[in-house]
């Protein structure tokens, strides 16, 4: 047996069936949250960031202040730091980095712009602190990258500095539900059918117009926003929500990579104990954020030479 | 009427040990406080500690290796606060290990934010303490600045550097008469969470490593065997030092060298 099938026989374990309905996959996910055991070498702790519940991963030996922005995925109405750590640890201990992974309120109980408005808080309040944006990269799984892009967006409108880096895994970009993807790949998705996403959708929007940027990221004007690195698995109903986001990308001519990985489904680095493609993309992320992060570096300190040289006191 | 009214303290790494002590002491004499540190969560409780008893305290990321972030820093201190008049640059680590064991990228690292981060803080804040009408330097050396330790050739490179740096600032300020005085403290063996990890990887240790009674008591032991008082000192200690410097008390002083450790360095 390859080891997507096993990860795939395993889901049908965990999930059901992909049209399995949300509240009762909340359960679900606490479960697989509790079954994880934290890697040796890092500290969790809750945190809050202007009285948004966070949750802080910091690995051994972590960069001084390099932060990963996360944001869990889970359709908008399930889902917690704590379910995505497999993930977000794994970020941490390979970017050398502090993850803070953002609790942001769900739906049904909090509709959109909630998600939004609570990620967009934390981040500015995040470069209160003291964070240069520069430090910063951004990013999540699922409905998290979707809200990413959104977070960025908006973030962008109040005009708030942006970090150095996006990354999307599978994004949920489109509230729509309407790309191809959704019948071409139905028969292979294991885990996300048009129904259970339309349901979520649903959810979400409580009637909000799904055309709103903010719900739907793939038809914002991205112009603006940090080089951005997303991965869809070949094998995901969400695989045309990827494509319409790195099109919009490139149509803000925003620097922009997409990824597909062949025989791969929904978030499939989140098994990459058990997973070898999954660990190759997770290395490809970090590497890609490490770099930009190098680049900011590099960029401010000739900035800041620049200055010193105009100045006339170098 | 504290004896730091109307003045305005930065305290970098004041997120706990020493840094803590010295931004507490510093509020009671009536001093606002700006606390810099790359554990924000620290810095946000030695805040809160000053605010709960009446005092005025910011806290901030600050990487103190970094100019990027004493660039912001400075523009961050001119904005909210418009004046600095003292600057205490505590913020440091210690990697102890035999020369042959020691890499290069410890030595850099622990360069960079004991001596380094000296160097980008004072140079970053001097201008607005000279614009603030003058105000008084504070850099934490060591006894390991002055004298050699087996086994800590890069902490003692990097105190003993911080403790010149600090004399021929203090020179160049005199010259250009602009009310700054700069002068080092050096602290002997002070039960501060940088010494818990002595003999591990030598990064920082957490906080609550700090609360580890039992590391605790083996420090307040050796400590204790070192000093001929017969104990180690407490961040209290250093901070009414510090609060000394800091004061008009201390006019007259620049340059010197306050060491606070129980006798060490007289024998």
């Amino acid at each position: 047996m390859r080891p997507i099938d096993q990860v795939r026989a395993l889901l049908k374990d965990l999930i059901g069936g992909p049209d399995t309905p949300f509240l009762a996959r909340r359960k679900q996910a606490e479960e697989f949250a509790a079954a994880f055991v934290k890697p040796t070498g890092i500290v969790i702790e809750a945190g809050r960031l202007d009285g948004i519940a966070v949750e802080w991963i910091v690995p051994d030996g972590a960069h001084a202040t390099r932060t990963f922005f996360h944001l869990h995925g889970g359709g908008y109405v399930l889902g917690t730091p704590a379910a995505s750590r497999a993930l977000t640890c794994a970020l941490a201990l390979r970017a050398r980095c502090r993850v803070v992974s953002v609790d942001y309120r769900l739906a049904p109980e909090h509709p959109f712009p909630a998600a939004v408005e609570d990620a967009v808080r934390a981040y500015r309040a995040l470069l209160a602190q003291g964070h240069e944006a520069g430090d910063l990269a951004i990013g999540g799984e699922s409905a998290g990258g979707g809200l990413a892009v959104a977070t960025l967006v908006e973030a962008r409108a109040q005009n708030l500095p942006m970090p150095s880096s996006l990354i999307a895994i599978s994004p949920w970009s489109d509230m729509q539900c309407e790309a191809g993807s959704f019948a071409i790949k139905a028969d292979v998705d294991p885990m996300l059918t048009r129904r259970s996403l339309k349901e979520m959708a649903d959810a979400y929007l409580s009637g909000a117009d799904p055309l709103d940027i903010r719900a739907s990221p793939a038809l914002a004007d991205l112009s603006g926003l940090p080089s951005m690195l997303i991965h869809a698995g070949s094998d995901e109903v969400l695989l045309d929500d990827a494509i319409a986001l790195i099109d919009a990308a490139s149509a803000a001519r925003v620097e922009a990579k997409l990824v597909i990985f062949a025989g791969m489904i929904h978030v499939w680095h989140m098994f990459h104990a058990m997973l070898p493609e999954a660990n190759e993309a997770i290395d490809a992320l970090c590497a890609f954020v490490t770099d930009r992060w190098d680049e900011s570096e590099v960029s401010r300190t000739s900035i800041v030479k620049q200055k010193r040289s105009s100045d006339g006191t170098s | 009427m504290g004896r730091l009214e109307n003045k305005i303290a930065l305290v970098t790494g004041g997120g706990s040990g020493i840094g803590r002590g010295c931004a507490i002491a510093l509020a009671v004499e009536g001093a606002r406080i700006i606390v810099g540190d790359v554990d924000v969560k620290g810095a946000a409780e030695t805040c809160d500690a000053i605010i709960a008893n009446g005092g005025e305290a910011r806290p901030r990321l600050l990487d103190v290796s970094s100019e990027t972030y004493w660039r912001s820093f400075a523009e961050f201190v001119e904005h909210e606060f418009g004046a600095l008049h003292i600057l205490v640059n505590n913020a440091g680590i210690c990697i102890s290990r035999p020369l042959l064991e020691m890499s290069f990228e410890a030595w850099r690292r622990q360069m960079g934010i004991n001596l380094d981060g000296v160097f980008l803080g004072t140079k970053a804040m001097l201008p607005l303490m000279v614009k603030s009408g003058g105000g008084s330097v504070i850099n934490i050396s060591s006894v390991a600045g002055i004298k050699g330790i087996p086994g800590m050739s890069g902490y003692c490179a990097s105190k003993g550097g911080v403790r010149l740096f600090t004399k021929a600032v203090a020179l160049e300020c005199a010259r250009a008469k602009n009310n700054v005085r700069v002068n080092s403290i050096h602290p002997g063996a002070i039960e501060t969470p940088i010494w818990l990890k002595l003999g591990n990887d030598g990064e920082m240790p957490s906080l609550d490593a700090g609360r580890n009674s039992d590391a605790m008591e083996e420090v307040r032991h050796a400590g204790a065997r070192a000093t001929p008082l017969g104990h180690s000192g407490m961040p209290a200690d250093i901070a009414a030092g510090i609060v000394y410097l800091a004061s008009d008390d201390a006019r007259f002083v620049t340059g010197t060298e306050l060491i606070i450790d129980g006798g060490v360095m007289a024998g």
